[in-house]
Order: structure tokens, then C-alpha cells, then sequence
């Protein structure tokens, strides 16, 4: 008789316990009375229209005047317009300006002209665009816009029609790292697949670290670039599906890394005509997303290796966990392999 | 299937983010939720089984912006209870295995439900870390014979120490009205409301 009763006191005990440990949990709750005050935003000057102003500090250790100490104290404002009309056209319009003051503050005489050009101060004119419906599957998009193909966010193994803003490498912000180019852009959707051909008519190519500066180590300017004015072609057809989806692409662009065309009186950097063909695959296994990449480039040039065309191919594995509450852990490696380069490098010799 | 989608005007860090998910009614299944990165101009596919983290730095986790399957806990009633001066429930909820923990991040959760209309008005969700995080719908009102909500809260709190608090806010509610299933694809995300 008298274990059960023990029992009971125990059951009673941890009853009380638990009753008292809810209690306190429950006066966690706020009970504040409720702010009716309207909290709405002050209307803009003028609708559309934002900006941001942003200060950039660069620290350099160890390195030879005048790149010592503070290397960088640059100053932006961007400016953002976009406008949406009722028959769902969209406009959008962003600008960026900025001041490098280090070199005034430092001894502007210490730096070369084309550092100075390339760094010190700059206006650009970033998205220009817009964008619309056709039909109810046809979506067009036209001006200066950035086109992103491939899966990976850090190696660019497929992604190549927009050149990128080297100039100050790992430094440049995600958002001003890829430059605009000028293209027609139509995407036409069928079923879970959308056909995305594209017509780029403004060929530009990526800002590299200038002559002179911290991050270009060769002892003499880079010749003057050719420039080009016709139009190239790029199509992209891609598919969604629950836990996968496919992209596969096909170009005839400019290659952006170019080459000094030495066989002309006065040295040039050339920029040849590449065929692209590419495809890129998301799979998803619960926390896990997996990546693939494969491009294959035809018509490369090399500086080294004169009018010698080579093809390549390159491929991307990668790996994504998001098993971790707020962390995202992502890995991505690449192979590239330029085919038969050595046999065509020594046939120059 | 649950579609979601939200389009993100301020602040400006975040402005022009979108997000979109699928929450399939077979539990088995993997969300498929995908992200409108503005900076990147790009839709990224993330995965979704670890639904814990935060959603866009708020208190919200992204489990807590997807509807629970009911099959993945078992219930026990508490006691019969008042909030804001209507009569409702306490019921516990505690999941029935590790991968829910997991994906939601909590270990249990106390629900206080209205019962004139069975809406959730408060819960504590328990974490791992000895936190809690408490949820509070603080307005609601029916429209069409829907009860929506209007304002709630999530408050992360360890002991009786408020961390964080997050309040979400919903105006300009329309109920049944057609949508085109089209308006929940990435096409959509890329354009922006």
C-alpha cells in the first residue's frame, strides 16, 4: 500500500512541477496593449527613386609605397530608378559614382595614368532596361540588363555574357561585380520550359587592374583594344522540375579574356568569336543541393600561341549544405581543360 | 500544395528579394523554395529540409512561414483557458521524430486556440537551446467568412531575457480571388510586384 501512494506523490510532485514551469513559460507572453500607432513610411520626392551612398576603406599589409596603408577611400552614390506601369511594362534605370580620394591625399604623381583613369573616378551607367509581355508567354526585355546562366554563385563556368569589373579583385560588391551589356532578350514559356534566345549588341569586355596599379604585375602597358560593333547571338533553354532542374545554352559571343594580336604593325588586344555550348543541372536531396556545370568552348585564341584556335572544356561539381540553422556552407571545384594545347604550342616552335 | 510568394520592397539591402516556395501535402516530399537575389539578378533554388534558420533576419524562421503537417506531431490537451478574453485551448504539441526537430528547430510547442473560430492566437515554441520563441497574433478580423490575420509577433526569449522581436504586419488582404497558377513561378519572381 504504501509504494503506490509514494507514487502518487511523485506523479503529484512532478504535475505541480510541470503547472508551475508552464506558468512561468506563459508570462513570457507581452502584454503590452497593442500600438495603433500607423508606422507608415514618409512618401519618396519622387516615386521609384532610391539611392545608396557607401564608403570603402582598403587596408594593404605589407606592400611597397605608394600601395602601403590605406589604399583605398572611395566614396559611391547609386542611383536607383524603377517604375512600374499598370500594363505590368517596367522600367528600371541605375547609375554609379564614385570618388577615390587616397590618391589626392596620397601623391597623385606616385600613380600612373591609367591607375589613376581606371580608379580614381568614375560615373557609369549600370541597368537601362525595359520589360514587358508580349503574350501571356512571351516576355521580352530590352536595354542594358545582366544575364546570369549556370548554377554556381563563385565560379563562372557558364556564365559569360556579361563581362565582369576585375579592376580591384575580390573587392568589387556582388551587386557591381557583373557588368550590363546592351541585348534583346525574349523568353518564351511552354510547360515547365522556358526558350530564351538572345541578341547582344553592345560588346564589352571585362575591366581588368590597370597598368601601374596593385593587382597588375606586368611591366608594361596592355596595347590598346580593338573595339567591335556587331551583333552576337546566345540561346538558353531551361526547365524546372520538383527537386531538379536543367539549363542548357549554346553562344557565339566575343571571348572576353582576348589575346595581343602581334602580327600587326602596332600590337592590339583582339577579342575573337567563340562557340559556346553548355548545360547546367540543380538536384535537390533534403538539405543538400547539388551542381553541375559542363562548357565547351570552340575558336580560343592565345597570346602565346598566335592564330592557333583551340577548343576547351571546362566542368563544375558542386555541393551545397543548408543542414545548419542560419549557415550555408557551399563548395564548388572546377577542372578546365584546353584540348591539345601542348601539341599546337610546340607545332609554332 | 501551398504556393507562397513574397516580394520584399524595403529595407534597401533587401529590396527586390523574392521568395517563392511549394509545400507539397505529402510530407515526404521536399519543399521545392526558390530565391530572388537582386544583387546576384539571379533565381537561386535553395534547399529546404532545414527550415529553422531565420527568414530575412527576422524572428520568423522559414518553417514558421510554412504550414505544419499534422501527421509529424502528437497532441495532448492542457487545460481549457482564456486569451485576450475569449474562451480557448492549451493544447502540446511534441514532434514524433527527429527529422522534425530538425527541420523546425523546435522540440515542442504550447498553442493557445480560440475555440469560436480554432485560429492559433498564442504559442511557445521550445528550442533546442534553451530558448523559446513566443508567437502572438495581436489583430485579426473576418473577412468573408475568413478569419485572417492582421498583426502577429515572434519574441525570442531566453529565461525571462527578451532577445529579439519581430512584428509582421498585413494590409490590403483579398480573399477568394482566382489566381492564375502562373503568378507563382520564378518568372514571376524575376519581375517583381
Amino acid at each position: 500500500m504504501k509504494k503506490p501512494m509514494s507514487m502518487l506523490w511523485l506523479l503529484s510532485l512532478v504535475s505541480l512541477l510541470n503547472a508551475d514551469a508552464l506558468s512561468t513559460d506563459l508570462d513570457g507572453f507581452d502584454d503590452e496593449s497593442l500600438n495603433e500607432t500607423s508606422q507608415e513610411r514618409p512618401s519618396r520626392l519622387i516615386a521609384g527613386l532610391t539611392g545608396k551612398i557607401t564608403q570603402q576603406v582598403a587596408f594593404s599589409w605589407h606592400n611597397d609605397a605608394p600601395y602601403e596603408n590605406i589604399t583605398s577611400l572611395k566614396s559611391s552614390l547609386l542611383l536607383d530608378y524603377e517604375h512600374k506601369f499598370d500594363n505590368g511594362i517596367r522600367i528600371k534605370i541605375n547609375a554609379k559614382a564614385y570618388y577615390d580620394a587616397i590618391y589626392s591625399l596620397k601623391d597623385r604623381g606616385d600613380f600612373t595614368s591609367q591607375t589613376l583613369n581606371a580608379l580614381e573616378a568614375e560615373v557609369e551607367l549600370y541597368d537601362a532596361y525595359i520589360e514587358g509581355k508580349i503574350t501571356d508567354s512571351l516576355d521580352y526585355k530590352l536595354g542594358r540588363q545582366v544575364v546570369v546562366w549556370g548554377r554556381s554563385d563563385t565560379i563562372r563556368v557558364t556564365d559569360i555574357l556579361n563581362p565582369l569589373d576585375n579592376r580591384r579583385p575580390a573587392m568589387t560588391d556582388i551587386e557591381d561585380l557583373r557588368l550590363p551589356v546592351t541585348m534583346v532578350k525574349l523568353d518564351y514559356f511552354v510547360g515547365n520550359w522556358r526558350i530564351t534566345p538572345m541578341a547582344i549588341v553592345e560588346q564589352r569586355f571585362s575591366k581588368n587592374p590597370p597598368f601601374g596599379g596593385d593587382f597588375n604585375p606586368v611591366s608594361f602597358p596592355l596595347p590598346s583594344e580593338e573595339r567591335y560593333d556587331d551583333v552576337t547571338y546566345a540561346l538558353s533553354i531551361g526547365a524546372e522540375f520538383s527537386g531538379w532542374d536543367i539549363n542548357f545554352y549554346a553562344s557565339h559571343t566575343y571571348d572576353d579574356a582576348g589575346y595581343i594580336d602581334q602580327s600587326a604593325l602596332i600590337p592590339l588586344m583582339v577579342h575573337d568569336k567563340v562557340t559556346m555550348f553548355g548545360t547546367a543541372l540543380n538536384v535537390l536531396s533534403g538539405s543538400w543541393l547539388f551542381k553541375t556545370e559542363l562548357a565547351y568552348f570552340d575558336g580560343l585564341k592565345y597570346t602565346s600561341t598566335g592564330e592557333q584556335a583551340f577548343s576547351r572544356m571546362d566542368a563544375l561539381l558542386g555541393v551545397e549544405y543548408n543542414g545548419i540553422s542560419d549557415t550555408l556552407i557551399s563548395y564548388d571545384i572546377v577542372t578546365r581543360q584546353i584540348q591539345d594545347y601542348t601539341k599546337k604550342a610546340f607545332s609554332r616552335i | 500544395m501551398n504556393t507562397k510568394r513574397c516580394f520584399f520592397k524595403s529595407p534597401s539591402d533587401v529590396k527586390n528579394t523574392a521568395f517563392l516556395t511549394y509545400d507539397y501535402d505529402d510530407a515526404s516530399k521536399d519543399d521545392d523554395q526558390w530565391l530572388y537575389l537582386p544583387a546576384l539578378k539571379k533565381v537561386k533554388r535553395i534547399p529546404s529540409a532545414d527550415k529553422s534558420g531565420s527568414f530575412m533576419g527576422s524572428d520568423f524562421s522559414y518553417y514558421d512561414m510554412t504550414d505544419r503537417n499534422l501527421e509529424d506531431y502528437d497532441f495532448k490537451f492542457i487545460k481549457d483557458t482564456k486569451v485576450y478574453g475569449k474562451d480557448a485551448w492549451m493544447i502540446e504539441s511534441t514532434p514524433r521524430n527527429k527529422k522534425t526537430i530538425k527541420e523546425s528547430g523546435y522540440t515542442k510547442t504550447i498553442a493557445i486556440i480560440r475555440k469560436d473560430n480554432h485560429v492559433v492566437i498564442r504559442a511557445i515554441n521550445y528550442m533546442k537551446n534553451a530558448k523559446k520563441k513566443y508567437m502572438d497574433i495581436k489583430k485579426i478580423h473576418k473577412q468573408n467568412g475568413i478569419w485572417v490575420v492582421d498583426e502577429m509577433s515572434m519574441t525570442t526569449k531566453k529565461g525571462k531575457k527578451m532577445l529579439h522581436k519581430s512584428v509582421l504586419k498585413f494590409s490590403n488582404i483579398k480573399v477568394n480571388t482566382a489566381l492564375n497558377d502562373s503568378l507563382f513561378s520564378t518568372r514571376r519572381l524575376e519581375k517583381g510586384l
